[in-house]
C-alpha cells in the first residue's frame, strides 16, 4: 500500500525523521518496502523573498525580479504571471539541479541578465501544475533549503501490509501503530452526520433486503439528493494525487478518500437508475450477468454475491459496482453504500473474476464491523458538505441477527505469555502495551488471566496466541533475550537416501564432474524429440494446470531431455566440453493411491550422468581424449565400486536399449537382475532433435532402486603375500564376438589360483583380416601361501588355451 | 718406524693428488693400493712378525692409527666425490618450474548443496533429524493442516501452481511439519530441506528454489530459544560478526511469526548494492507453531509448544557466494559451475 507522508501527519503528529519512521514501522510490522522523498534529487533550491518585480523592458510576458535568499541579493528574469515583490517563493541558484537533471546556468533573457529561476510545481517534482511560481508562507525565513520547509515535500512509502492486519490498510490503522508507539494522539476525522436541514421534503427511500445473511451481515445506505457531481476541491484532488490515483469526480473521489483513510469501502449508486424501490444483497442466478465499471460483461453464478435492483444485479458485491446504476456527470440523488461484506465470498468472486480493487482487497481482509454505521455518517457529510447535496435525515439499515454488535473478549494467561516467548512480562506492562492500540483489559480478572475486549479494526485477534503475538511484537523480538533450548542426547544420522547422495556427489566431483541443477519442469515437446513408441509410460506425465510457458508445462518424466538441453546451451557458448551429473527428480502419476492426504503421485530420485566433448583436458605435453560408451562405463563402475558395489549386491550391465539410445552402444544396469537404469550413446536422431552435433552419453540411475542395496562400508579382504604369475594370451576372434563371450569360453571357474583376468589392448588392422580384432590378455596367478611353480599355472593356461582353440571362431597371434 | 711413516707420507701424497681429479675409479685404486688385501698397509700389518716383541706394541699402535686415517682420508675423499657429482646433477636441468602443472580434471559439487551439506552437518551436530518430503502435495498438507483454509487470503502470499484442484507443487517445506507431526510424537527436532515451487520467474525469483524447514516441539519450547537457536546457525554460516534481526510477519502456520535479515557480509552492514543499501539481508520467516498446526496434526497445543523456521538455500548460497541473480543456481553453465 503507498501512503503519502503529509497525509498520514493529518492523523498523528511525527517528529522524528522518515528513516526512523520507516524503521519504526517495519518493527511493528509495517513492513516499509520503499521510501520515495521528493526534492531527493534536487539541489540548490531555496526559500527566498521577492524584493521587486519590474517589467521587461523588451518583453510583454516577462518580469525583472530582485530576489534575496537571506544572504545575497539576485536579478531573475521570470516569466510566470503571478509573480509579485513580497513574496516568499522558492529559489534555484545558479548551479542548482531540478527534477530530470536540469541545471540551472547564468543566462541573459531578451539581453537581461538572470541568476537563477524562480519555481513552478512541476519544476520541482511537487506536482503537475506550470500555471505559475509557487508561493510559500511569508514565515519561512529566506535561505532555507524547500527539502526542510515543513509540509512541502511530501514523502511516499511502500508499504507492505501482511494478510493478518487488514486495520493497516488505512490511514488510520498506520496512524494508530504510530501514535501507540510515540505516545501521541491519535486525531480522527469527525464521524458525526451532517446537521439536517429542517426544509428536507424529499422523502425517498430504498428497501434494503439481505437475502444471503451469511454473506452479507450489514447493509446500509443513505440518499443523498440535489447533488452536483462535478470536479473535486484541491485538497482531495492532491491528497489522491499524493498517492498516485487520478480524481474522477467529487463522489467517487470522496468515497475512495474515506477508503484510504478508514480502509472502509463504500459504494455510490445514481439513485434514480435503480430500477424499483429495493435493493437485494442475493447470490446470483445462473444465467444473470452485471456490466461492471471497467467495461466488462461478467458472468454471475449461486456463487456470485450481487446488489442487485428489480432490473437485476447492479453491483458484484464488495467488488466493484455495475454502469447501469453508475455515478456520472448527469446524478443529481446518491444512493451511499456502505456495507460488512463476508471475506471468504468477497475473496471468491474476486478471484473467480479475475479482479481485484481496493475495496476487495479490504473486504476480503476483513473490515471493522463495528464502524460501518459510523463511516456512513462520515461519507454523508463529506458528500453533502462537497457537492452541497441533502440528506434526508435516514440512514437505511438492514441487519443480520449474526452481525457483531460488540467487541469481542479475549483472555490471556501470562503464564502461557512467558511460556510462549520465554520471558516474563510484568502485568502492567502487558496491560499499558494493549491498551495504546485500544486493547482494553476488563474488570474481573484474576492473578494469572486477563480479559481483553478487541476492537473491531482487528478481527485477527480471536485467540490468545493472538494477544501473545501482540504483546512480543509491541515489546519488539529484538528485545527478547536469545536462549537455547535444552534436548535429551540424541544420535542422528543423515537418512539413507541423502546420505547416499551426498557420497555420491562428493565421488562424481573428485572425477571430474560437475554437478548440474535443473529446474524441475519440463515439455512434451522434448518428449516428442526422443524417439518414444506412442504408448510409453513416459508420456503419462504429471502436468501442470498453470504452467508459466509452454517449455515448463509438465514435471519431468525422464531427466534426460533437461541435460540435454542444458550441453546445447554449453556449447553454443562455445563451451565444449561437458561433464555433468545431477542428482533429479523424476515424477510419475500413480491414481489408486490418490486421497485426500495422498497426491497420488510417484517421485523418483535419480541420478543422470551426461558427457560430450573431451574428458582430460589438454595439457601442454598430453593430448586430450574425447568422451566415449567406455569413459562413461568406466565412470560408472567407479561409482559402483565407491557406493558399495558390488560387495552387497550383484550389479550388472547387460547389452539393451532404449528408444533414445544407440541401439548397438547401450545397456542396462541391473542390480540382483532388476534393472535400475541404463546407459549409453544418445541416437542419432535424438541428438539432432536437440540440436547437437557433438555425441553425447547419458546414464540415468534410480537413485531409490540403488539404495534398496548400497552398503558403505567396505569390509577387508586377507590379500597374498607371494609374488604372482602371469602369462599372457593374444586371441584372434571376429568383430561380433565380444569380451563377455570370449571370457565364457575359457573354463575360468575351474582355473585354480587364478587372480585376474585383464584385458591389456585390443588390435585390429595391418596382419588381420578385416572384421576382426586380436585380444591381449594377462592371466594372473597368486597363491596365498606359497609361490606357484612354472610348471602348475603352464598346466591351466595350457587347459585353457585347449579349450578355446576347439572353437572354431578362435585363432591365437 | 720409518717405513711407517714413508708410507703414510706417500698415502698422503696419494690422496692430495686424487683430491685433485676425484673420481670413483681413482679412490677405488687408491683404495686397494693402500688397504686392499695385498695393499701397503696391509703389507705393514704382515711385518708384525718381524718386529722384537717390545717394540711390537708400539708398532701395532702406530699401524692401526695409520689405517684409520687412510680409512677417514678415503671416505673424506669419497664423500667430497658424492658431493660434487650431486652438485653437478643438479646445476643443470631442463625443467622449467614455471610451466603449469599436469592436473587430474576435478568437478565440482554445486554451490546450493554445499550449502545444504554445510546446513545438514550444522544442524545434525545439534541433534535434529533430516526429514525428506514430498514435492507434490495435497492441498491438505500444503494449506489446510498449516491453517490456511482455501478462502484464505494468505493463499495470495505464493503464487502456486496447481496439478488439479487439490494438488499443488508444494509452496514451502512447511508440509514436512504435518507428516512429521502425525507420524512422531515429541519431542522433535526436525531439518526438512527441499524443493519449493512459485509461480513466479524474474532477476530475483525462480519458479523452484531450496528451502530448508526447521521444527521442535516439546513441552517448553519459547520464541527466545528460537532466536537463540537461529542465531547460533547464522553464525556458523556468515561468521562471528554477523547481526541477526527479526521483524514482525505473518504466516498462517506460526504466531508469533517473524522475518529474519543478517547483516550483509560484504558490506559489514553499512549498506550496498547486494543489500539495497539497507546493511541487512531477508533471509527466511519462522515464529512460533500455530496451535491450529499442533491441534490438526493431534498434538496437544497447552502441553507442548514449538517453533518453526524456513529458509531459503538460494538466497543464502547467494549472499554466501555474491551471486547477483537466481537463475544462474539452474542454468548449468560450465562457465558457473567452474568456480565452486
Amino acid at each position: 500500500m503507498l501512503i503519502s507522508l503529509n497525509w498520514l501527519k493529518q492523523y498523528v503528529n511525527i517528529n522524528v525523521s522518515v528513516d526512523e519512521l520507516a524503521n519504526t514501522l517495519t518493527f511493528l510490522g509495517i513492513e516499509v518496502e520503499e521510501i520515495e522523498q521528493q526534492g531527493a534529487d534536487i539541489t540548490g533550491v531555496v526559500a527566498a523573498q521577492t524584493l521587486s518585480c519590474e517589467a521587461h523592458p523588451d518583453a510583454d510576458k516577462l518580469s525583472i525580479c530582485k530576489v534575496n535568499d537571506g544572504e545575497n541579493e539576485y536579478q531573475v528574469v521570470c516569466g510566470a504571471p503571478n509573480v509579485k515583490s513580497g513574496q516568499t517563493v522558492l529559489f534555484a541558484k545558479t548551479g542548482a539541479k531540478l527534477t530530470g537533471g536540469f541545471k540551472i546556468k547564468k543566462s541573459k533573457i531578451r539581453g537581461v541578465p538572470s541568476e537563477g529561476m524562480i519555481c513552478a510545481e512541476d519544476e520541482l517534482g511537487l506536482g503537475g501544475s506550470h500555471e505559475g511560481i509557487m508561493t510559500l508562507s511569508s514565515d519561512i525565513t529566506p535561505g532555507t533549503p524547500m527539502q526542510e520547509i515543513p509540509g512541502l515535500c511530501d514523502t511516499r512509502m511502500e508499504l507492505n501490509i501482511t494478510p493478518n492486519r487488514p486495520d493497516a490498510l488505512s490511514y488510520i490503522g498506520v496512524a494508530r501503530e504510530v501514535a501507540a508507539f510515540y505516545d501521541q494522539e491519535l486525531k480522527m476525522p469527525d464521524l458525526r452526520p451532517p446537521k439536517l436541514d429542517a426544509k428536507q421534503t424529499n422523502k425517498d427511500t430504498i428497501t434494503l433486503n439481505i437475502e444471503s445473511p451469511e454473506d452479507c451481515s450489514l447493509y446500509t445506505g443513505v440518499i443523498i439528493n440535489k447533488v452536483k457531481v462535478g470536479p473535486s476541491p484541491t485538497w482531495l484532488v492532491e491528497a489522491l494525487q499524493s498517492i498516485g490515483q487520478k480524481s474522477i469526480n467529487n463522489v467517487v473521489d470522496i468515497t475512495n478518500f474515506v477508503l484510504l483513510e478508514s480502509g472502509q469501502p463504500s459504494h455510490a449508486f445514481d439513485l434514480k437508475k435503480i430500477t424499483g424501490n429495493t435493493l437485494f444483497v442475493r447470490r446470483a442466478k445462473k444465467g444473470e450477468s452485471v456490466l461492471t465499471l471497467d467495461e466488462e460483461i461478467k458472468n454471475l453464478d449461486e456463487r456470485d454475491l450481487v446488489i442487485a435492483d428489480n432490473a437485476g444485479p447492479a453491483c458484484l458485491a464488495g467488488v466493484i459496482g455495475g454502469e447501469t446504476t453508475k455515478v456520472d456527470e448527469k446524478t443529481t440523488s446518491l444512493f451511499l453504500e456502505v456495507a460488512y461484506f463476508s471475506p471468504p465470498v468477497v475473496r471468491q468472486q474476486a478471484r473467480r473474476h479475475g479482479i481485484s480493487t481496493d475495496a476487495s482487497y479490504r473486504f476480503e481482509r476483513g473490515i471493522d464491523p463495528l464502524h460501518v454505521e459510523a463511516i456512513s455518517n462520515y461519507l454523508c457529510r463529506l458528500i453533502t458538505d462537497i457537492t452541497g447535496g441533502n440528506w434526508t435525515g435516514e440512514t437505511l439499515i438492514a441487519k443480520a441477527p449474526e452481525h457483531p454488535i460488540s467487541k469481542k473478549l479475549v483472555q490471556l494467561r501470562l503464564s502461557r505469555l512467558s511460556k510462549i516467548l520465554g520471558i516474563t512480562i510484568d502485568r502492567s506492562q502487558v496491560v499499558a502495551m494493549l491498551e495504546k492500540i485500544d486493547i482494553k483489559e476488563e474488570a474481573g480478572n484474576d492473578l494469572d488471566t486477563l480479559s481483553f475486549t478487541i476492537p473491531g479494526f482487528r478481527p485477527d485477534i480471536e485467540r490468545e496466541i493472538d494477544l501473545i503475538e501482540e504483546v512480543a511484537r509491541l515489546y519488539n523480538f529484538n528485545n527478547i533475550p536469545d536462549q537455547l533450548p535444552t534436548f535429551e542426547l540424541s544420535p542422528t544420522a543423515l537418512p539413507e537416501a541423502e546420505r547416499l547422495a551426498s557420497q555420491i556427489r562428493h565421488h562424481l566431483a573428485s572425477q571430474g564432474l560437475f554437478e548440474a541443477l535443473s529446474l524441475r519442469f519440463s515439455s512434451h515437446k522434448y518428449l516428442n524429440n526422443l524417439n518414444l513408441p506412442e504408448d510409453s509410460q513416459l508420456f503419462k506425465t504429471v502436468n501442470l494446470k498453470n504452467p508459466l510457458n509452454e517449455e515448463w508445462e509438465i514435471m519431468p518424466s525422464l531427466l534426460m531431455p533437461g541435460l540435454l538441453n542444458a550441453i546445447h546451451r554449453n556449447k553454443n557458448n562455445r563451451e565444449l566440453d561437458c561433464r555433468f551429473f545431477e542428482i533429479g527428480k523424476c515424477f510419475y502419476n500413480n491414481k489408486e493411491d490418490r486421497t485426500d492426504k495422498n497426491p497420488g503421485i510417484i517421485e523418483e530420485e535419480k541420478l543422470i550422468i551426461g558427457l560430450s566433448g573431451s574428458w582430460h583436458s589438454v595439457s601442454w605435453n598430453e593430448k586430450g581424449g574425447v568422451v566415449d560408451f567406455y569413459v562413461l562405463k568406466g565412470i560408472l563402475e567407479n561409482l559402483f565400486k565407491t557406493i558399495g558395489y558390488p560387495r552387497s549386491s550383484k550389479v550388472d550391465f547387460s547389452i539393451a536399449s532404449q528408444p533414445f539410445l544407440h541401439p548397438k552402444e547401450s545397456m542396462s544396469v541391473l542390480v540382483n537382475n532388476k534393472p535400475i537404469g541404463w546407459f549409453g550413446s544418445v541416437h542419432p536422431n535424438v541428438l539432432s532433435n536437440f540440436g547437437l552435433k557433438d555425441n553425447c552419453y547419458i546414464a540415468e540411475i534410480s537413485i531409490t532402486g540403488l539404495l534398496e542395496h548400497a552398503s558403505s562400508t567396505p569390509v577387508f579382504k586377507p590379500f597374498s603375500n607371494f609374488t604372482s604369475v602371469t602369462r599372457e594370451m593374444n586371441i584372434v576372434v571376429g568383430e561380433g564376438v565380444t569380451h563377455e563371450t570370449l571370457l565364457s569360453w575359457m573354463p575360468l571357474s575351474k582355473a585354480k589360483n587364478l587372480e585376474e583376468v585383464k584385458l591389456n589392448s585390443i588390435y585390429r588392422g595391418k596382419g588381420l583380416e578385416d572384421n576382426t580384432k586380436a585380444l591381449h590378455y594377462s592371466f594372473v596367478y597368486r597363491h596365498p601361501e606359497r609361490t606357484l611353480t612354472d610348471k602348475e599355472v603352464n598346466k591351466i593356461q595350457e587347459r585353457i588355451a585347449q579349450e578355446l582353440t576347439n572353437r572354431p571362431e578362435v585363432s591365437f597371434k | 718406524m720409518s717405513s711407517i711413516e714413508h708410507i703414510q707420507k706417500e698415502f698422503e701424497e696419494a690422496v692430495e693428488k686424487v683430491r685433485k681429479s676425484l673420481s670413483s675409479e681413482s679412490i677405488q685404486t687408491l683404495k686397494v693400493k693402500y688397504l686392499g688385501k695385498k695393499g701397503k698397509i696391509s703389507g705393514l700389518m704382515r711385518s708384525m712378525g718381524s718386529i722384537s716383541p717390545e717394540e711390537r706394541p708400539v708398532f701395532g699402535k702406530a699401524i692401526n692409527k695409520l689405517r684409520d686415517l687412510a680409512n677417514d682420508s678415503l671416505q673424506n675423499i669419497q664423500d667430497l666425490l658424492q658431493h660434487q657429482e650431486i652438485e653437478k646433477s643438479t646445476s643443470y636441468s631442463s625443467l622449467d618450474p614455471s610451466l603449469p602443472g599436469h592436473r587430474i580434471p576435478t568437478g565440482a559439487i554445486h554451490p546450493l548443496n554445499r550449502v545444504k551439506e554445510d546446513i545438514f552437518s550444522f544442524f545434525t551436530g545439534l541433534g535434529f533429524e533430516i526429514e525428506r518430503g514430498r514435492e507434490i502435495e495435497t492441498d491438505w498438507y500444503n494449506f489446510e493442516a498449516l491453517n490456511i483454509p482455501p478462502e484464505h487470503p494468505a493463499r495470495d502470499m505464493q503464487d502456486t501452481f496447481y496439478i488439479d484442484d487439490k494438488v499443488v507443487l508444494r509452496t514451502q517445506t512447511s508440509n514436512n511439519q504435518i507428516h512429521v507431526m502425525e507420524s512422531r510424537k515429541p519431542p522433535l527436532r526436525i531439518i526438512a530441506p527441499g524443493f519449493v515451487y512459485r509461480a513466479d520467474s524474474d532477476a530475483s525469483h525462480a519458479p523452484m528454489f531450496q528451502q530448508v524447514e526447521g521444527l521442535v516441539v516439546d513441552k517448553d519450547i519459547s520464541f527466545a530459544q528460537l532466536k537463540g537457536t537461529l542465531y547460533i546457525w547464522v553464525r556458523h554460516m556468515f561468521g562471528f560478526d554477523v547481526k541477526l534481526r527479526f521483524r514482525p510477519s505473518f504466516f498462517p502456520f506460526t504466531e508469533p511469526s517473524a522475518e529474519m535479515d543478517v547483516s550483509c557480509s560484504l558490506c559489514k552492514g553499512k549498506g550496498c548494492r547486494v543489500c539495497s543499501q539497507t546493511g541487512w539481508l531477508e533471509i527466511g520467516g519462522c515464529g512460533c507453531v500455530d496451535p491450529n498446526v499442533f491441534q490438526k496434526a493431534g498434538i496437544d497445543a497447552e502441553e507442548y509448544t514449538g517453533f518453526a523456521f524456513g529458509f531459503g538455500i538460494d538466497r543464502i548460497t547467494m549472499i554466501k557466494y555474491g551471486i547477483p541473480e537466481i537463475g544462474l543456481l539452474t542454468a548449468n553453465d560450465n562457465r558457473f559451475l567452474r568456480q565452486f
